[in-house]
């Protein structure tokens, strides 16, 4: 009964969607977050795993909620909320996404001893620039501040393009096997990508989701 | 440039226009009220010995079955069918429709409403498992009725227990302390039936010509009614609309009964509520077991209509033919929900149909024309 007292209570379907997706978000933060620290600190990685697979299933069990509540969503409102349900569709996979790069970054640190300081560095200030992008993501889905989506949009290509430059960098650097730094950096310029497929749902028409202002856009 | 999911989300109705719907309803619900006793003055208008005449041709139990089912395949929607038979019912006198002839066309209507659904789901056709999991979703509703049908027709042939037991509750409603009751709704619904009434007259309109101008008048105004109280509260109840499905998404049983029944209630439609379930159906967010139990509700749900019908009618008849609704579609539930064996039969018949469908387009064909056009035309040709 106190279930369906609940549902009485319960926000619109837009709303309890909006929700749902920011904490999608949320958790693919904390999935990130718990294993860059895992690799930037050497530590075990048996320590996170749980933590972040657990926080991946309860990602991809939200992006399936999501889904349904999308197709019912739809089919109550009629024609008038496919747009909104096809924008909330494509940034869901993009939530969901951050959570399987989490996973792969979290395998990555069994290989960490290989990294250097350098390279330790380099990868230390994007994690903390990415955590930032995917922090500010979720402030601006809420928001929904235009102006703030297009200056995220321009800070998270540079990053991209400061982990794409710096991964053509060491691959050119035959005095030493970069492989894990490199899929570390490729790793963390995917998980920007998707922050700016979201924030793009902000700033963009539907056609142009996922594509930046001046043009550019996620190229992966 | 415009933002994308921000200008897309859905806003709330605000509460004017809210207001101003629930206003809509209440007056549509009036206007509603006063054409279904306009129907009844409309034949009344005919006397005695023509009424009798006219109901005679859908006297034969069959006949009844088969119009009642056509009539509701033609207007797509029961509810018009079970409130014009409640008029007719209800009028009182020698020219009112005699109980007996009435049940089998409420059963008729019961199963003519399905078709709705499965016209919806037509439009999956071309996509594959889709199109199955929605033919599926939509001829569940169907083979429940035609069953419902074969097992209750016979029986109230063989003992008229529907209606006994309707006559029965009706007594008691209309006896509670022995008191006769003046109706204010009647009233006011008589009242609001005089001018049209008089307009008609004063046309210098006579005998069958006039009867025949009200009864026109008399279904489109139950069918327009009925289509505006309808979108209105489809629009007023989308947020519970939703919530509920969202609860009931994953749920089988009791709770998918009530969803249903609170669902068709609300937008006095069960057209409305089984359609809804076609394409969730179809994008795989429901399953037909799940799916079943919300349109058995359903069934219950749209009997309050023909109940709310019956407030106009001049006798205790119009209520006793909507308490047959009533009992005919719970006593439906109690035979096909509690056993899991039972329950199941529907839904293999739904989904091997759907199969089978899905191979071979013609079998959508011969079964709509089949079921809702050629079976009921054959039946009344028969029998009537």
């Amino acid at each position: 009964m106190s279930d369906w007292l609940q549902n009485l209570r319960d926000p619109d379907g837009a709303d309890r969607m909006r929700r749902r997706f920011q904490s999608m978000l949320a958790d693919g933060r904390h999935a990130f977050d718990a294993a860059m620290t895992v690799i930037l600190t050497d530590g075990d990685p048996a320590a996170v795993r749980d933590e972040v697979f657990e926080t991946d299933r309860r990602i991809n069990k939200n992006e399936m909620a999501l889904r349904r509540e999308l197709v019912v969503h739809a089919t109550v409102h009629g024609a008038t909320v496919f747009p909104m349900s096809l924008v909330l569709m494509s940034i869901g996979k993009d939530a969901e996404r951050i959570g399987d790069y989490a996973k792969n970054l979290l395998d990555l640190a069994e290989y960490t001893s290989g990294i250097n300081d350098e390279e330790r560095t380099e990868i230390t200030a994007r994690a903390a620039e990415t955590s930032e992008l995917l922090r500010r993501a979720a402030t601006l889905f809420d928001s929904q501040d235009e102006n703030a989506a297009r200056a995220f949009l321009v800070d998270e290509q540079k990053l991209r393009r400061a982990c794409e430059d710096k991964v053509s960098e060491w691959l050119t650097d035959d005095s030493r096997n970069r492989a894990t730094a490199c899929l570390c950096l490729r790793f963390m310029k995917r998980v920007a990508g998707h922050s700016g497929n979201v924030v793009s749902s902000v700033c963009m028409p539907l056609d142009k989701l996922d594509f930046h202002p001046g043009g550019g856009g996620d190229e992966d | 440039m415009s933002s994308s999911y921000k200008s897309l989300a859905t806003s709330a109705l605000p509460v004017s226009q809210k207001l101003l719907r629930v206003g809509s309803v209440i007056g549509l619900i009036y206007l509603f009220l006063v054409s279904i006793r306009l129907m009844g003055s409309a034949v009344k208008v005919l006397g005695a010995d023509a009424a009798g005449e006219l109901f005679a041709g859908v006297a034969n139990p069959f006949a009844g079955l088969a119009v009642g089912t056509l009539a509701t395949v033609l207007v797509q929607s029961s509810s018009t069918t079970t409130a014009t038979i409640v008029g007719l019912v209800g009028q009182g006198g020698s020219t009112a429709l005699p109980l007996k002839t009435a049940v089998p066309m409420i059963m008729g209507a019961n199963l003519g409403t399905t078709i709705t659904n499965t016209i919806v789901s037509i439009g999956h056709v071309r996509q594959g498992g889709a199109f199955r999991r929605a033919f599926a979703a939509a001829t569940v509703h169907d083979f429940f009725n035609l069953l419902l049908v074969a097992i209750l027709l016979p029986i109230e042939l063989m003992t008229g227990v529907l209606r006994t037991s309707a006559i029965a509750i009706s007594d008691m409603a209309q006896g509670v302390g022995g008191v006769e009751y003046k109706s204010p709704i009647k009233a006011a619904v008589k009242a609001g039936e005089k001018p049209i009434l008089d307009f008609f007259r004063g046309l210098n309109l006579q005998g069958a010509a006039l009867s025949i101008v009200l009864v026109g008048v008399a279904l489109a105004l139950i069918a327009v009614c009925l289509i505006y109280v309808t979108r209105n509260m489809r629009v007023l109840i989308t947020g519970p609309l939703e919530r509920a499905l969202n609860r009931v998404l994953g749920k089988s049983g009791l709770l998918g009964i009530l969803v249903g029944t609170l669902m068709t209630i609300a937008v006095q439609s069960s057209s409305i509520t089984t359609s809804l379930l076609v394409p969730m159906c179809a994008a795989g967010v429901l399953s037909l077991r799940n799916a079943f139990p919300i349109m058995m509700g359903a069934n219950i749900g749209t009997t309050v209509t023909a109940l709310l019908a019956s407030l106009a009618a001049d006798n205790q008849n119009g209520l006793t033919i909507a308490l047959v609704h009533t009992l005919f579609n719970l006593i439906g539930v109690c035979i096909f929900f509690p056993i899991p064996f039972v329950r199941r039969i529907p839904v293999r018949l739904a989904r091997t149909l759907a199969i089978r469908a899905q191979r071979n387009v013609l079998w959508v064909l011969f079964y709509v024309v089949g079921v809702f056009v050629l079976l009921p035309l054959a039946g009344y040709l028969v029998f009537h």
